[in-house]
């Protein structure tokens, strides 16, 4: 039997990563939550005459959207910008004062957890993780919850004091069958080693570099970014096997793409050095050697990187 | 009292429940907000008994001694009491429930009670896009990307997506990836013909 396409309406608040995202929409007789890996998406039903219990619970909650992380990269343009605009990268850098300020009191005072209870399953509900979007996602499950089971005539508390709310046993992390078991998952791996080494030593050789530039020194910069690259791979792999945290995956992404956006800066600044000298015709791209300001913040930058990731690394498991 | 607190998993009190706004939690002072839905309350059904199948009587594909009460409406399978799990008004046997989650080859087709599927056209898109950071490997990405996007073109979208632009935006990008590489190549090449000319 198969089910016709029916139209689904999404409920306020979405969670989205890099690699995974989780949102939650509502059919005709259930909700779907919906878990997104990318290249796959995972479904659960919850069927409105099942849902027994919402619970939401004011805590903590330090989530790094996509377009914070965006804001985070406000200081590579502010450093890229203070060259050259250094009236606009004041209000730059006041700008991103404002936003992490504004992030750290929604994360501390205005995040909660979603958990909805069935008879037989206890899910939390990762999109919904800010105390605004629950408010509007209860309201719009409680209406639809309410049009199938009815509301209650007399007084819930008392009578609750004697039901069993969700499955037996403890909560607890529930593994989906053919999903990586996050206990198993270890922090650090050779491989992560291999990548966080090549990234502090990548720091080390472009900070020699700033001061005495030299082929050699280029040469291993490209060869330890090559490794870098490689290691990133290979904790993808790690990952999806289960092997290694998801910690290390997100400093992997996070290194792949402070690369590419280096690699794409150094273009950018070879042309408006270009434009500025007044030369016409292509600008030789140069893979190998970083120049100028793109030094000492790709230096930084790897620095940082593989300071968080000697963090992640002995993290306990 | 049986609903606890999402932060330390104790009980919150029943006074702080019969509160209409939120309840505070006495042993992490965590506030929640609770709805409990009339679902709490009804009766647990029991376990299913099967009945013993007697001389002559169908029966069930899984279990020989027990009587058959349906068959499977996709493979047709007599089913006992136990097994006969009842889905959208049909009666399905566990095996094709679990496994036979009908996964739909083409966009028309209607979908079944799928409980995963793959994105072709976000695959697709990622492929075509995420290479554009280190660009030499857009030799080879540009290329599967279009690939995907071509060949997986009329595969059912997400469950709760309808447009196919990923699928377009994929295959309109890796064109301009192989149109840069075959034009770079030209280039490349006719600038050694003059040079040795």
């Amino acid at each position: 039997m198969a089910e016709t396409r029916q139209p689904y309406r999404k409920l306020p608040g979405r969670r989205r990563g890099f690699i995974s995202s989780a949102s939650l929409w509502t059919g005709a007789d259930h909700l779907l939550s919906v878990r997104s890996a990318r290249f796959q998406e995972q479904y659960k039903r919850f069927y409105f005459r099942d849902i027994q219990a919402i619970v939401i619970t004011k805590v903590p909650r330090f989530v790094v959207p996509k377009g914070v992380l965006a804001a985070a990269l406000l200081p590579i343009a502010v450093s890229i910008l203070s060259a050259r605009v250094a009236p606009l990268a004041g209000w730059l850098w006041l700008a991103l004062a404002i936003l992490t300020a504004a992030w750290i009191y929604i994360s501390v005072a205005q995040s909660c957890t979603c958990r909805l209870y069935t008879a037989v399953s206890r899910e939390d509900l990762s999109s919904i993780y800010r105390m605004r979007t629950a408010r509007k996602a209860l309201a719009i499950l409680e209406q639809r919850v309410a049009e199938v089971q009815g509301v209650f005539t007399e007084d819930w508390a008392e009578a609750a004091d004697v039901r069993a709310l969700g499955p037996a046993g403890p909560a607890s992390y529930q593994a989906e069958p053919g999903r990586p078991q996050p206990a198993a998952a270890r922090s650090r791996t050779w491989v992560s080693d291999i990548f966080l080494a090549s990234l502090f030593a990548d720091a080390v050789v472009t900070t020699l570099e700033t001061r005495s530039a030299s082929s050699w020194l280029a040469d291993v910069s490209v060869a330890l970014t090559a490794v870098q690259i490689a290691s990133a791979i290979w904790i993808f792999v790690q990952r999806h096997r289960g092997i290694l945290r998801i910690g290390m995956q997100r400093l992997a992404i996070a290194a792949l793409l402070f690369i590419g956006g280096i690699t794409y800066a150094q273009i950018i600044g070879d042309t408006f050095e270009a434009a500025r000298a007044g030369k016409r015709g292509p600008v030789t791209v140069r893979p190998r050697e970083r120049s100028g300001i793109v030094r000492p913040i790709y230096s930084g930058g790897a620095a940082l990187l593989a300071i968080a990731g000697f963090v992640l690394s002995f993290k306990p498991e | 009292m049986s609903i606890p607190c999402n932060r330390c998993n104790r009980p919150l009190p029943k006074w702080e429940l019969a509160g209409q706004h939120a309840a505070l939690c006495p042993e992490c002072g965590a506030s929640s907000v609770v709805r409990v839905f009339p679902a709490l309350f009804y009766a647990p059904s029991g376990p299913v008994a099967a009945e013993a199948a007697a001389e002559g009587e169908s029966t069930c594909f899984d279990h020989p001694a027990k009587r058959a009460v349906a068959a499977c409406s996709r493979c047709g399978r007599f089913v006992c009491q136990l097994c006969a799990v009842e889905f959208k008004g049909t009666v399905w046997c566990p095996s094709c429930f679990t496994a036979g989650e009908h996964k739909p080859k083409t966009a028309s087709e209607p979908t079944g009670f799928e409980n995963s599927r793959t994105l072709y056209d976000s695959t697709a898109l990622i492929v075509a896009t995420v290479p554009l950071l280190l660009w030499p490997f857009t030799a080879i990405s540009a290329p599967i990307a279009l690939f995907l996007a071509v060949r997986y073109w009329n595969r059912p979208l997400s469950l709760v997506r309808r447009w196919r632009w990923r699928s377009a935006l994929a295959a309109a990008l890796a064109l301009c990836e192989i149109g840069g590489w075959i034009w770079g190549i030209a280039y490349v090449a006719l600038k050694a013909g003059t040079g040795r000319g």
